[in-house]
């Protein structure tokens, strides 16, 4: 009956997708993300039948950029159903907490909690996410949670296309961008990932968070930049 | 002043006619048979002083202690029952371990002191228990938050404070507190001042030993809750008994 229901959802195969998310000092953050193609695995057939065949259904619209909390997003890899349903209960544990501590809830705390259940769940779980966002006390900032672990850093990459632009991230990032070149930035490192990997394509969501608050905006495939070979 | 419940005192789930819970209030009432204990919040921390009475000169020095650290950051002072404030202590110590474990961050104080409050408070409500008899002061300083002074009473209740007494000698406490202009002062002159107000409300009369208990937390320890070191403690007992000798002087004088 499980096995059931769990393929009625849409599942996404591993890490088909790459996002990127980086903070500048100008209290500012950016999340990029670029669409994942979804697969749907067909219900899993009692033993007495034979082996099913997996079927591809593309899905090149999806939002992957999920809030937590009003200044807080995260940005979502790997099985969409487990990356969707942690990011469920870390929105709903959020609320929670800043209504007991009476204020908006810190990126860190939003980061804890996620890593907390990927850490735990590591082994029944197959998702990343990034978290980020704007608190009063430190500005914007950038938590990874990769298989369970917490660190903060300037600029993050994941996904299936990240492995193709570290070189690219690793070379144009500077400290303290402005916010049009976070932008900027981030859009051409998407733009090139998503002409290399063939698993990722489509459009580009960008969402840019900062004091007054959460700003999205969605990129579509044709006005992305171009370079080399498009 | 206390009125005696006959028969609607026995269990803290009995309200009496009047409205009161009496198990609370005489809960209350072992809080004031001990010494007293004091908590101000200045500009840039806060101190804790505590008047420890010493019962027998067997005592090692500093036993018995009436000052806990419940994290990093947060110092807990307390008066009543011994015993019941040392298992508070350890329900305070939990949930800023839980909190850091599950949010990553320092417990902010108000948050503590409301959920310690809570816990108080659900023995208040049964028979089959019956309420904490002691009091507590919490004190923190957090870079972004700065100083915060919070006081639990075995009722379940917690205020925020600029300054705070406990214990037998609160009121005369209260008064010297009100005293001072503890917002523009900083943690080294307001340990002397907290000193001061010990030896001034200690009864010497009734209570014979007592060793004087200093702690702060605040810029100075950069926002670590700890013991007063040594040299400060002894020139903030110095300043303090002699002070009480000029007013007995000056006693003697206007005679």
């Amino acid at each position: 009956m499980e096995g059931w229901c769990w393929a009625l959802t849409l599942e996404c195969l591993l890490g088909k997708s790459l996002f990127q998310v980086l903070e500048s000092q100008s209290f500012t953050m950016n999340i990029k993300k670029v669409l994942p193609q979804l697969s749907v695995l067909p219900p899993p057939i009692p033993p007495l039948l034979s082996i099913p065949h997996r079927e591809t259904v593309v899905n090149r619209v999806m939002n992957k950029l999920s809030l937590l909390h009003d200044k807080i997003y995260c940005a979502l890899s790997g099985s969409a159903a487990d990356a969707q349903t942690i990011a469920e209960m870390v929105n709903y544990q959020l609320d929670v907490h800043s209504i007991e501590v009476g204020e908006d809830p810190q990126v860190r705390s939003a980061a804890t909690l996620v890593k907390n259940i990927s850490y735990k769940y590591k082994e029944e779980l197959s998702a990343h996410l990034i978290v980020a966002g704007w608190d009063k006390r430190g500005g914007g900032q950038v938590y990874v949670t990769l298989n369970g672990l917490l660190s903060r850093q300037p600029f993050a990459v994941g996904g299936s296309g990240s492995s193709y632009v570290y070189g690219f991230v690793d070379a144009e990032y500077r400290k303290a961008m402005s916010k049009e070149d976070c932008q900027q930035f981030v859009v051409n490192t998407l733009s090139l990932a998503m002409s290399r990997d063939g698993s990722s394509g489509g459009v580009a969501y960008l969402v840019t968070i900062d004091e007054k608050g959460a700003e999205e905006k969605c990129i579509l495939g044709n006005e992305l930049p171009t370079f080399y070979d498009q | 002043m206390s009125s005696i419940g006959t028969g609607y005192d026995l269990s803290a789930s009995t309200f009496s006619p009047d409205g009161r819970v009496f198990q609370v209030e005489y809960a209350m009432k072992a809080v004031e048979n001990s010494s007293t204990a004091i908590g101000i919040r200045c500009k840039d921390g806060v101190v804790f002083g505590v008047e420890k009475l010493v019962l027998s000169k067997l005592y090692e020095q500093g036993s018995n202690k009436r000052i806990f650290n419940v994290d990093r950051h947060v110092g807990m002072a307390v008066a009543g029952l011994l015993a019941d404030a040392r298992s508070l202590s350890e329900v305070a110590r939990e949930e800023a371990s839980n909190f850091r474990s599950n949010y990553g961050h320092n417990i902010p104080l108000k948050y503590l002191s409301e959920r310690v409050a809570m816990y108080v408070h659900a023995y208040t409500l049964y028979s089959a228990v019956r309420p904490f008899g002691c009091s507590f002061i919490f004190g923190s300083y957090d870079q972004d938050d700065g100083p915060q002074l919070y006081m639990v009473d075995p009722s379940g209740i917690s205020f925020g404070y600029w300054g705070c007494a406990i214990g037998k000698a609160k009121q005369a406490a209260k008064t010297e507190i009100e005293k001072l202009q503890m917002k523009d002062m900083t943690c080294r002159e307001l340990v002397k001042e907290v000193a001061k107000i010990i030896y001034i409300v200690h009864d010497e009369v009734k209570d014979k030993a007592f060793e004087l208990e200093l702690s702060w937390v605040g810029e100075v320890t950069n926002g670590k809750h700890e013991l007063v070191p040594k040299d400060i403690r002894v020139e903030a007992e110095k300043y303090a008994k002699d002070s009480l000798e000029e007013e007995d002087d000056s006693d003697e004088d206007n005679m």
